[in-house]
């Protein structure tokens, strides 16, 4: 019996991923999971979609991982990717989407507010990660 | 925004796993606690020591007490129940300690943020070292947020 | 009395309005005794335009019945005669019950809070010399969730052991309500993760059925096949904690492996390894079956080559089959008189399924049957023979529904947006409430819903599977086991506690 046994653990192969070292390789292969979105300024594409439209397809998050936020330049949207529970609703295509799914299946941040991600739409810079 | 740090590069791993060496005493052990999950989170930080994962190769363990344990693994929406208990948890950890929050769940409460029964992230109670986001997260995602706790502790000191 | 039919089925749902609750306990008791009877539901509901009602939802598989008896509580009334005195199934749900509504079960055994287990006062059951209490919980090895026992030992003998769960009371089903009815299924796949597709199909089909609409046959085949797929890393996360328990370890390192593999399939299928976003009330997902069947078929027939090698190992290993072997025996009294659902009940040769009992006409052109022990042992032997069982009906199951799926017709029943049935609005009293089952991997799971007219959840009770299976889990413990045997006994359960916690 502990021949058998001995012989079907030994005998099937390894599988074991080396994960931290071969990363690339391992993400590319999993490309199909999703966790969670990541904002996407280019998939904003002209016509930039307006202000109302963004407030009323963000308002479809359940969690309000998503929001709008203005300033006297202009206006952006924001993801928190603390909050994202990868519903997929703001991935379904449609003309305001600024979401794509994120390939990587390996986040983590060391801080709250390093999961928050801001695109800037309208104003400004197209795109200006420290504005809130 | 996240900080994905390049493990592409061995020497960093190397590192990685000599810093870990030198604080925690040549291997991590991990105590995971669940205050309100759903039970997906668990299943995921269960899969870390299946054959694929094997978290084990990285001197990572599980651990039955957190009074041996390095690391507390946190995962689901803080139930009022469940407060005083992680509180205790970690109390009981010797030091050095660190916290890692896996799952929306445990960093902001998801879909369970409105609940009357949800008593806020954990960050509000105990301080996190590393955030996982997901729900659930994916064991690459665990063992990334783990070692980076580890790694993003830099002062980190015997009595820290 | 009214009888409606059922959409696209030959079940019946049957109403019958009580005067008073005495009466209706009185009618549900007759049911204990009724052989496959089965209580689905049972609790307070609220009426549109009027008081709330106790209602107890029955199923009859054997008669194709589902009788929904409800009675208001008379003005003012605070107490009535508790159902769980002679149907023990409903314990828990009465002392539930209790504390939410103060209104008082009579005869009822015990009534400590249930809801939030800090409150609860110590209720020492067993005295007598060396008499050995030992709790445990609610942090405990391994990566388990959060729950507490209390066993009571002589020696090594465990006495009595107490669960203690609503440790994760997260309040979903009163957290739902005001929510719209697309919005809810994010709640209902999260209510138990490991049994995402169960709770959101028995979601999706409970808003279905209040708001009296027929799905598509290819949204019904796609809740099946991912129903199948749940099974399936299920049954070898458990058969993988048995062999752990049993100190197997190669057994578990390839059942968890199995596992994982499993798990992969769901994730490249549907971007979720944990099937989320599949099933949605209404509507369908939006997996390409064409394109993907070839490959999931290949990838289960490699997973199932070492799942069935490493259960013909563990089959023969004389040092796993014997702590196994007439532990934690469930007596089919028992669980009868607790309605017990799963593995658990059909290892006590209780051919409980919902798959069988009310979804027959969806599964019989699956090539289904239902995995029941014969001898009825009831131990931990007989769970495993019934999961094993079970994996190989799901691998016929999927590789049928997957085919069916990637070039079956479906166009028979006209478009995919379904069909609108209004036949049930009319008749039933209680309005826009519905009840969703499902077979999850660990038994039935029973939602039932009640919407607003603005489609808004007024009320959603859900039932996992688990809160069935957990009070037999302390009878079968406690009876002739010692310490040591828990751990397998535990492991053969399988249970979950978020659902039950919900
Ligand atoms: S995936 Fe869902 S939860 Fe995440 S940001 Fe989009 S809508 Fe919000
Ligand atoms: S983060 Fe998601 S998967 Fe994890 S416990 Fe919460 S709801 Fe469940």
């Amino acid at each position: 019996m502990f021949a058998s046994w001995l012989r079907f653990g030994l005998t099937s192969g390894r599988v074991t991923t080396s994960y931290p070292k071969n990363r690339e390789v391992l993400l590319r292969e999993h490309s199909s999971w999703h966790t969670v979105p990541r904002l996407d300024a280019t998939a904003a594409r002209k016509p930039t979609p307006t202000l109302q439209d963004v407030k009323a397809w963000a308002m479809r998050c359940p969690t309000s991982a998503l929001f709008v936020w203005s300033d006297e330049s202009g206006w952006g949207i924001s993801l928190d990717e603390g909050a994202c529970i990868g519903c997929n609703r703001c991935v379904v295509p449609n003309v305001q989407r600024v979401t794509e799914w994120g390939a990587d299946v390996d986040l983590f941040a060391l801080d709250r507010l390093a999961l928050v991600d801001s695109v800037r739409l309208q104003g400004g810079d197209f795109r200006d990660g420290q504005q809130k | 925004m996240d900080n994905k740090s390049d493990w592409n590069e061995l020497d960093a791993e190397k590192q990685a796993a000599s810093r870990l060496r030198r604080i925690f005493g040549k291997s991590l052990h991990v105590r995971h606690i669940d205050v309100g999950s759903c039970n997906a989170c668990e299943s995921e930080v269960l899969a870390l020591s299946n054959p694929y994962y094997n978290f084990h190769r990285l001197g990572l363990f599980f651990t039955a007490s957190p009074r041996q344990a390095d690391v507390l693994l946190v995962t689901g929406a803080m139930t009022p129940t469940m407060k005083p208990i992680l509180m205790e948890t970690y109390e009981a950890m010797p030091k050095p300690r660190l916290v890692v929050a896996a799952g929306v769940c445990a960093i902001h409460g998801g879909v369970f943020a409105n609940s009357r029964q949800f008593a806020g992230p954990v960050e509000s109670v105990i301080p996190v070292d590393a955030f996982i986001p997901g729900c659930p997260p994916t064991p690459y995602a665990l063992i990334n947020g783990i070692l980076a706790a580890v790694n993003g502790r830099e002062g980190v000191t015997r009595d820290a | 009395m009214k009888v409606l039919t059922a959409q696209g089925s030959n079940l019946k749902h049957v109403e019958r309005q009580h005067h008073r609750i005495g009466d209706l306990v009185h009618a549900v008791v007759h049911f204990a005794s009724e052989e496959s009877a089965q209580l689905l539901y049972f609790g307070w509901i609220p009426k549109t335009g009027g008081w709330s009602r106790l209602l107890a939802v029955i199923g009859r598989p054997k008669h194709a019945l589902i009788e929904w008896h409800h009675a208001a509580p008379t003005f003012g009334q605070t107490a009535y005669p508790s159902l769980s005195a002679r149907w023990p199934a409903a314990l828990w749900l009465e002392r539930e019950m209790w504390e939410l509504t103060k209104v008082l079960p009579v005869g009822h055994p015990d009534l400590r809070a249930i809801l939030h287990p800090e409150n609860q006062e110590e209720r020492i059951v067993v005295h007598g010399d060396e008499v050995f209490q030992l709790p445990l919980g609610p942090v405990r090895s391994d990566v388990v969730e959060s729950m507490f026992m209390r066993f009571d030992t002589q020696g090594e003998q465990i006495v009595h052991m107490q669960p203690e769960l609503f440790y994760k009371h997260r309040d979903i089903e009163r957290l739902a309500v005001g929510l719209l009815y697309p919005d809810g299924r994010f709640l209902a796949e999260r209510v138990a993760g490991t049994s995402t597709i169960a709770h959101a199909t028995a979601y999706a089909r409970a808003i279905e059925h209040a708001l009296g609409h027929v799905v598509h046959p290819k949204v019904e085949q796609e809740r099946i096949v991912f129903g199948e797929l749940e099974r399936l890393y299920n049954h070898a996360h458990d058969m993988a904690q048995m062999a752990s328990a049993a100190g197997m370890t190669v057994a578990q390192a390839q059942l968890s492996r199995v596992k994982e593999e499993c798990l992969r399939v769901n994730g490249d299928l549907c971007g979720s390894r944990y099937l989320r976003n599949a099933v949605l009330p209404y509507k369908g997902s939006d997996v390409e079956w064409a394109q993907v069947v070839s490959t999931v078929i290949r990838r289960l027939r490699d997973i199932n080559g070492r799942f069935t090698q490493c259960l013909d190992l563990l089959r023969r290993t004389p040092t796993f089959v014997d702590r196994f072997v007439g532990a934690g025996i469930v007596k089919q009294e028992w669980a009868r008189a607790y309605g017990t659902v799963g593995p658990v009940a059909r290892a006590c040769g209780q051919p409980v399924d919902v798959r069988e009992d009310y979804l027959r006409d969806r599964y019989e052109q699956q090539a289904y049957r239902v995995v029941v022990d014969e001898a009825g042992t009831g131990d931990g032997w007989a769970r495993f023979v019934v999961r094993a069982g079970e994996w190989e009906i799901s691998q016929r199951v999927l590789t049928k529904g997957l085919q069916l799926l990637a070039n079956g017709d479906f166009m028979e029943a006209g478009s995919l947006a379904g069909t609108q049935d209004d036949s049930k609005n009319d008749g039933f009293s209680l309005e826009r409430t519905g009840i969703g089952l499902s077979e999850s991997p660990r038994g039935r799971v029973c939602h039932v819903v009640q919407l607003d007219p603005d489609g808004r959840l007024a009320f959603w009770g859900i039932r996992a599977a688990s809160a069935w299976n957990w009070p037999v889990l302390g009878l079968a413990v406690a009876n002739g086991n010692i310490q040591q045997d828990f751990p397998p006994i535990e492991a053969s359960f399988g249970l979950s506690c978020a659902g039950v916690d919900r």
